[in-house]
């Protein structure tokens, strides 16, 4: 009969590494999630000027990161394209922990390309004759989308931006796969040192739970803060 | 109401845990069910897939084949991760881990093992013009290995300045190295040799440094309280020893009828310390 226990876990050595876990997951988490959501605002925008070039390319650029697997591109940006780095510089990035850069970065685009379609769909949602209706009311292109423009945009993309986020932070799990000692990392380190299998795992799921959780309720916070009584993402 | 739930989920969980099921002796019930699910893990020569067959096959796919023969069953095979070996075994989803389970006290405190059936060196690997050329190099360096493995945990202890990188399986670790992301890998000499055989041509040569990490046997993994089954394993590995049969394994997968041309240096049976 096995029987639990977590004593192991939460003692000095484990508790240390597993605190180590967190902060690398975190850190990633929100490294990735500034990074990526900055891109995908360039992306968003570039995507409205009107040129053939520009928007071929980032359709290319969203559909390759939409359509390739996660791990597929952190094992493609590790094991493939730091290759062709001249060996100075590879010699250099190792130094500084090479497998949480790739990791960050292969993340970073992947949800740049996610969230940038995200917002692209809250800017469709309004309609051209706002920008019309604000200039005739004698709004200057600023103060349209300032005041009328932006504060729609944010309602209607706010809840799939938070669904992103919530992806993004399950996912920096993946993470592991190049060597990064993240939480996912940790914990199956310290499943394999202790044979403590199914209590390393529970107390990550917890931890991932906690966090996640706290992301939904950071977004329904927001909601609930911006909510307007009418006008776009008003219910 | 929140209660309840929490209640609820901690219930589903520890009987979750608890799952394994009660054997009142796990040789009969093999013998009456008439299958041996073996646990696998894949590493090259001892199971992988056999690229034109699409099976699984290897050292430790024959070792299970003979094992059921001698049992009068048939063998199954499941392959497993290597580091969920452990409660894949424990939660009863096989019946046997032949895969490649170093011996270590803390595991046998979780699973007993079988007297050996295989013993291997665990090295350092650099490139071969590296400037690293003695383990005590390594002291401050990046290390790379397999995740789950027994020797990631102990270069570790060895040196505790050395960062450790673990991937996925011990190919991957190969690779960080050939490609000088990390100044050396650790590999078991059998795995690393058979690697560096299936390097592409022109790919650089490699070095192992002496003394190995250590030297290790692996034996079957199964679950504890089981003695008829654990008797019978190590009377079938002295009795493969006997016969020559052993000798037969060993030099079809890893001996002079294979590329890798090792010589053996332990017996089947030994054991384990």
């Amino acid at each position: 009969m096995y029987e639990l226990s977590y004593d192991l876990i939460f003692g000095n050595t484990y508790g240390t590494k597993l605190l180590a876990g967190i902060r690398v997951t975190l850190f990633l988490f929100v490294l990735c999630f500034t990074a990526a959501f900055l891109l995908a605002v360039v992306i968003a925008t570039l995507q409205a000027v009107q040129s053939r070039i520009l928007s071929g390319l980032l359709y290319v650029f969203v559909e390759y990161q939409r359509n390739v697997p996660l791990l597929v591109h952190l094992l493609v940006w590790y094991f493939g394209i730091a290759n062709l780095l001249p060996p100075k510089a590879a010699l250099m990035l190792n130094r500084y922990n090479a497998e949480f850069i790739w990791a960050a970065l292969a993340l970073t685009l992947y949800y740049a390309a996610f969230l940038s379609e995200d917002l692209r769909s809250g800017m469709r949602a309004i309609p051209r004759g706002q920008f019309e209706s604000a200039w005739s009311l004698g709004l200057n292109w600023w103060k349209t989308i300032r005041l009328v423009i932006l504060p729609q945009i944010v309602r209607v993309a706010l809840p799939p931006t938070v669904n992103q986020a919530l992806s993004l932070f399950k996912n920096t799990s993946v993470a592991a796969a190049l060597g990064v000692a993240e939480l996912m990392y940790r914990t199956r380190e310290i499943a394999t040192d202790t044979f403590r299998v199914f209590e390393a795992f529970s107390v990550a799921t917890a931890i991932y739970a906690t966090g996640s959780l706290a992301i939904v309720w950071t977004g329904l916070y927001l909601e609930r803060r911006l909510r307007i009584p009418t006008g776009a993402g008003a219910r | 109401m929140k209660r309840t739930v929490i209640r609820w989920l901690a219930a589903a969980f520890v009987a979750a845990a608890a799952a394994p099921p009660a054997h009142a002796d796990q040789l009969a019930d093999i013998k009456a069910k008439g299958t041996l699910t073996c646990g696998l893990t894949i590493v090259q020569p001892f199971a992988y897939t056999d690229p034109k067959s699409r099976e699984v096959i290897g050292y430790e796919v024959d070792l299970c084949g003979a094992l059921a023969a001698d049992l009068g069953v048939k063998a199954e095979y499941k392959v497993v991760a290597a580091d969920v070996r452990v409660p894949e075994l424990t939660q009863g989803r096989i019946d046997l881990l032949v895969a490649l389970m170093s011996y270590t006290k803390e595991r046998a405190e979780v699973i007993d093992f079988s007297n050996a059936y295989v013993e291997d060196g665990f090295y350092f690997i650099t490139l071969r013009d590296s400037d690293i050329k003695a383990v005590d190099e390594l002291s401050d360096k990046r290390i790379s290995a397999a995740k789950g493995s027994l020797y990631a945990t102990i270069a570790a202890r060895k040196f505790p300045n050395a960062q450790v990188i673990t991937f996925d399986d011990g190919p991957l670790a190969f690779l960080a190295m050939k490609q000088g992301k990390v100044d050396a890998t650790i590999q078991r000499s059998s795995a690393a040799v058979g690697l560096q055989l299936r390097s592409p041509a022109g790919s650089p040569d490699i070095r192992l440094l002496d003394p190995p990490l250590v030297v290790q046997g692996s034996g079957f993994g199964l679950r504890k309280g089981e003695p008829a089954l654990l008797a019978y394993l190590n009377g079938f590995l002295d009795k493969m020893e006997a016969a020559g049969n052993a000798q037969v394994l060993w030099d079809k997968w890893l001996g002079k009828d294979s590329p890798y041309k090792l010589e053996r240096k332990f017996k089947f049976g030994r054991k384990m310390t």
